[in-house]
């Protein structure tokens, strides 16, 4: 039984803990911590919506996308399209950050090279095509321009330095990891 | 930039942290190089 509560405790911290937070900000000040709970509320509706047709996604992708396809197009052998192709599939993506992971996960189980998988988080985090729309409205298509020119130059050479950094080793441990998240 | 620290954990949990940790330094020294760059060029 406390073995449970343990686990429970452990896999749930960072929730318990926003939780305490919360509620020790609305017993001292009630104001301000209404104010941090809704907006707490808000994130984990916006969350859960985006999260689950996340899955939904990543679900129907598993099936109809078979592992020989995505490492033909994604995979080791081919640099220069694999990698253009990753960074446009995360530059033409939207949604928060946090739902790049899942599918970073999912690649990885697919055979996906590491260097394509980090283009594409990268991409996700740094190069987002509607984002560098808005970008150029508030700040002007010139700083736009530097910085997603600097930005994909940064993004090449990390993708690059984590693929070869990386052991054989590691990059296993990683896919089995990967592997035990998605069978649970 | 390319840094996540809400984002850490669950980052870690795919990766392993030892390349979460890695790839978010990494990300801090371009993003600091970057935006020393993006300074210069716009000065």
């Amino acid at each position: 039984m406390k073995k449970k509560i343990r686990k429970i405790f452990t896999k749930y911290k960072w929730f318990l803990v926003i939780l305490a937070g919360n509620l020790t900000l609305l017993l001292l000040r009630p104001s301000l911590g209404f104010y941090s709970l809704s907006l707490s509320w808000k994130y984990v509706l916006e969350m859960l919506s985006v999260v689950s047709l996340v899955f939904i996604m990543m679900g129907l992708m598993d099936v109809w996308i078979p592992k020989e396809t995505m490492m033909k197009y994604l995979g080791k052998g081919v640099k220069f399209k694999g990698g253009l192709f990753a960074f446009l599939l995360g530059s033409f993506s939207s949604g928060p950050f946090y739902a790049a992971f899942p599918i970073s996960g999912m690649f990885l189980e697919k055979g996906v090279s590491l260097a394509n998988i980090f283009l594409f988080l990268s991409a996700c985090s740094t190069a987002k095509i509607p984002m560098a729309l808005f970008e150029s409205d508030q700040l002007g298509i010139k700083f736009t321009g530097i910085r997603f020119v600097l930005n994909t130059m940064g993004i090449i050479f990390l993708a690059l330095v984590i693929d070869k950094t990386t052991s054989k080793q590691e990059q296993e441990i990683m896919h089995q990891k990967v592997c035990e998240i998605s069978e649970k | 930039m390319m840094m996540g620290v809400a984002t850490f954990p669950l980052e870690a949990d795919y990766f392993r942290k030892k390349t979460a940790l890695r790839r978010n330094a990494l990300s801090l020294a371009v993003a600091i190089i970057t935006s020393c760059l993006i300074g210069v060029i716009m000065r």
